[in-house]
C-alpha cells in the first residue's frame, strides 16, 4: 500500500519533471529578433528565422538580439567647414545587426556597446566630410550629396562589429547662437535696402512718367501752335489773292486807291488834331476855290 | 502564454492523479467517507478545472478586426497579415494576435498644439536657407500603416524613423531654395519636393507605413524684428505701385487735356483763316458794289465820298495850308459846308483876298 502511494507520488514528480523538460526544449522566434543559442556560456548557434525550434532543455540558454531597422539620433556635435565656420550638425543612423554571432561576440551583445561605436565611427566621418566642404555647399550642397559622402567615408568599418549602417542623414545645419543674431541683424537690414531700393524705383518711375508726360504735352502745343500759325497764314496768303484778283484792273485800283486813303484820313484824323497840307494839294484846292 | 497554458494542464492532471492515487488508498483501506469526500472533491477539481481549461481555450481562439484595423497572426511567431473585417478564429495559444491600426495619423513638426494654444518647437521648426537667411517654418505630416507586418517587425519604430526622415529632407530641401522662394513663392514646389523625397526613402527602408501627404503650415521670419522688416519691404512695394500709379494717373489727364487744347489751337486757326478769306470775298464784293456804282458816273461819285469824308474830319480840326510861296495860311474850323453858321475865314496873304465875310459860307 504505502508502496503504491509512493510509486504514484513518485511517477507524479516524474511526470511533471518531464513536462518541465519538454516546455524546456523548444521556443519560438519572432520575427523582429535573433535568438542566440548559449551552451555553457559559449554560443552554439544563432537562430535568424522566425518560428518554432527546438533546443537543449537547461543546458541551452537564450539571448534576444534585434533583427529590425534601429534608429539611433546621435547627440549634436559642432563641426567646422573648409572655409573655417562653425556648424552645430544633429545626426541619426539607421542601422541593424546582421551577423548576431560577430555582434555578440565583439559587443557583447549589449545595444548600447554599439550605439557607442556609431556614434564615434559616425561622428569621426562627419567631421571629415565636412571639412573638406564650404559651409555654403554644406547647406545647399544637396539632394542628399552631403549624406552621401559621409555613408561612403564610414564605408562597412560596421561589418567587423556584425552591423550595417543603412542611413546617416542630418535632421539639423544649425549655426552657433551668436551666429544667429548676426544673420538677424543681417536680415533686418538687407531688408531695410531692398525697402528703400523699392521706394527710390517707385519714385524714379513716377518721375519718368511725369516728365515724359510733360513734353509730350508741350511738344504738342507747340507743334499745334506752329501748324495754327501756318493755317492762318494761308488764310493771308488766300485773303490777299483774293484782294488782287477783285482789283485786277488798274481803274479798280486806283479807285482802291482812292476809297483806301479817305479811309485812312477818316480814321487817323480826329479829334482836335491839326492838319497842315499844301497849297496844291486836292484838300487845299477845295477851300482855295475849286 | 503557450507554456502557461500547459503548466496549467499539467497541474489539472497531476492533482486528479494524486486524488485517485489517494482515493484507491482509502478504497482499499475502506475509509469509505473520505472515500467519497474525495470522490466528491475530485469531481468537482475535474469539471471546475476543464471548465476553466475550456473558458480559456474559447477566449482565446477567436478575435476581431474592425474597420480602421489590421490582424498580425504569428504562429510560434511566423506572422501573417490579416486584413478582412469582422470575425476570425485562430488556434489558442499557439496563435497571437497583435492589432494595428491603419487609418491616416499625423505628426506635427516644428509646433505642437496643445490644451493651451500652439507652442512653436525652434528645434523642428528653425532652418537655413541657401542665402543664409533662417527661415521659421511648420509641417504637417500625414501617414499610415499600409503593411502591418513590416510595421511591427521590420524597424523598432517606425513613426520614429519617419519623424527624423522627414526632418532631414525638409532641411536639406529648404536649403536649396532662396529666402523669398520659402516665404513666399517656392512654397508649392517646396512641398511637392520633400513629398517625393520622403516617399522615396521609406519606399527603400520598406518599414510598412507610407507618407499620405506633407504640408506646409506656416512659413516666416525668424523673429519679430525680422519680420517687422520684411513687411518694411512690401509696404514699400506697395508705396512703390502707388507712386507709378498716382503719375500714370496724372498721364492719363494731361495727356486728353492736352490733345483737347491742340484741337482747340488748330480749330481756332481754321476759324480765323476762313474769317480771313471771308473778309477778302466781303471787301471785294463790297468794292465791286461801290466800283458798279463808281463806274456810272466816276467824277461825281468821287466828289460826293471826298464831301463826305470831309463832312466826317473837318469838325474840330486846324487846317493850315502851305502855299508855294511859303506862307501859310490858317483855316478855322468849319462846321459843314452844308449851311451852318460857322465862322470861317482865312488870315494871311495871298492873292486872293477873300473877305472875311462870316455870313454866307457857300458864297465865296
Amino acid at each position: 500500500m504505502k508502496k503504491k502511494i509512493a510509486i504514484s507520488i513518485v511517477t507524479t514528480i516524474f511526470l511533471v519533471i518531464m513536462v518541465c523538460i519538454g516546455l524546456n526544449s523548444f521556443n519560438y522566434a519572432v520575427d523582429n529578433e535573433y535568438h542566440l543559442i548559449l551552451r555553457f556560456g559559449k554560443i552554439d548557434r544563432v537562430v535568424e528565422d522566425a518560428g518554432f525550434y527546438f533546443k537543449n532543455p537547461f543546458i541551452d540558454t537564450v539571448t534576444v538580439l534585434p533583427k529590425e531597422i534601429m534608429l539611433y539620433d546621435i547627440p549634436e556635435s559642432d563641426v567646422i567647414t573648409s572655409d573655417k565656420k562653425t556648424m552645430i550638425v544633429d545626426e541619426f543612423v539607421l542601422w541593424r545587426i546582421t551577423d548576431a554571432l560577430k555582434f555578440a561576440q565583439t559587443l557583447n551583445s549589449s545595444i548600447s556597446n554599439a550605439e557607442y561605436r556609431i556614434d564615434t565611427v559616425v561622428y569621426n566621418a562627419t567631421k571629415n566630410v565636412i571639412s573638406s566642404t564650404t559651409q555654403e555647399d554644406v547647406i545647399s550642397g544637396r539632394d542628399g550629396l552631403l549624406a552621401e559622402n559621409i555613408m561612403i567615408a564610414v564605408g562597412d568599418s560596421a561589418a567587423q562589429y556584425g552591423m550595417e549602417i543603412l542611413s546617416i542623414e542630418t535632421k539639423r545645419l544649425d549655426l552657433p547662437d551668436d551666429n544667429k543674431e548676426a544673420v538677424y541683424e543681417r536680415m533686418i537690414s538687407e531688408r531695410e535696402t531692398i525697402a528703400a531700393e523699392y521706394a527710390a524705383q517707385g519714385e524714379s518711375q513716377a518721375q519718368m512718367i511725369i516728365n515724359e508726360t510733360d513734353r509730350t504735352v508741350q511738344i504738342g502745343i507747340s507743334d499745334a501752335e506752329a501748324e495754327a500759325a501756318t493755317i492762318v497764314a494761308e488764310g493771308e496768303a488766300e485773303y490777299m489773292r483774293i484782294l488782287a484778283e477783285g482789283y485786277n484792273s488798274p481803274e479798280k485800283q486806283e479807285f482802291y486807291g482812292f476809297i483806301r486813303a479817305l479811309e485812312a484820313a477818316q480814321n487817323s484824323m480826329t479829334g482836335d488834331a491839326t492838319l497842315i497840307i499844301d497849297a496844291d494839294s486836292p484838300l487845299a484846292q477845295i477851300f482855295m476855290g475849286y | 502564454m503557450l507554456k502557461f497554458f500547459i503548466i496549467l494542464i499539467v497541474i489539472l492532471i497531476a492533482a486528479l492523479v494524486i486524488l485517485k492515487q489517494s482515493m484507491n488508498s482509502d478504497e482499499k483501506a475502506g475509509r469509505g467517507t473520505a472515500l467519497r469526500t474525495k470522490e466528491k472533491m475530485s469531481s468537482i477539481v475535474m469539471i471546475s478545472g476543464i471548465a476553466i481549461l475550456l473558458a480559456l481555450l474559447a477566449f482565446n481562439s477567436f478575435y476581431t478586426i474592425s474597420e480602421q484595423e489590421a490582424a498580425v497572426v504569428t504562429t510560434f511567431g511566423v506572422p501573417t497579415a490579416v486584413t478582412d473585417t469582422g470575425l476570425h478564429f485562430k488556434i489558442p495559444f499557439v496563435q497571437e494576435v497583435t492589432k494595428v491600426n491603419t487609418t491616416i495619423n499625423g505628426l506635427q513638426m516644428g509646433y505642437r498644439v496643445t490644451d493651451t494654444g500652439t507652442v512653436s518647437v525652434d528645434e523642428e521648426s528653425l532652418m537655413i536657407t541657401s542665402d543664409y537667411n533662417f527661415v521659421n517654418i511648420d509641417f504637417y505630416i500625414e501617414y499610415r500603416t499600409v503593411d502591418p507586418v513590416k510595421y511591427l517587425y521590420a524597424s523598432m519604430d517606425p513613426v520614429e524613423i519617419l519623424r527624423n526622415v522627414s526632418q532631414s529632407w525638409i532641411r536639406d530641401t529648404i536649403g536649396s531654395y532662396d529666402v523669398d522662394s520659402v516665404l513666399t513663392t517656392g512654397k508649392g514646389e517646396i512641398q511637392a519636393i520633400i513629398k517625393g523625397r520622403i516617399i522615396e526613402e521609406l519606399a527603400r527602408m520598406d518599414i510598412g507605413i507610407q507618407l499620405v501627404n506633407i504640408t506646409i503650415q506656416d512659413a516666416e521670419p525668424p523673429t519679430d524684428e525680422v519680420m517687422v522688416a520684411f513687411k518694411a519691404v512690401e509696404t514699400a512695394k506697395q508705396g512703390m505701385e502707388t507712386s507709378i500709379n498716382n503719375a500714370t494717373k496724372y498721364q492719363n489727364e494731361e495727356i486728353p487735356r492736352a490733345e483737347a487744347e491742340i484741337d482747340r489751337i488748330l480749330q481756332e486757326a481754321e476759324v480765323e483763316k476762313t474769317e480771313r478769306i471771308n473778309q477778302g470775298y466781303e471787301e471785294v464784293a463790297m468794292f465791286n458794289a461801290m466800283y458798279e456804282e463808281y463806274i456810272k458816273n466816276p467824277t461825281a461819285t468821287r466828289l460826293r465820298m471826298f464831301y463826305e469824308a470831309m463832312e466826317d474830319i473837318l469838325p474840330g480840326m486846324k487846317i493850315v495850308i502851305n502855299s508855294a510861296d511859303g506862307s501859310v495860311q490858317t483855316i478855322y474850323p468849319l462846321d459843314s459846308f452844308t449851311g451852318s453858321t460857322g465862322t470861317y475865314g482865312y488870315s494871311g496873304s495871298t492873292g486872293n483876298t477873300g473877305s472875311s465875310d462870316d455870313t454866307d459860307p457857300e458864297g465865296e
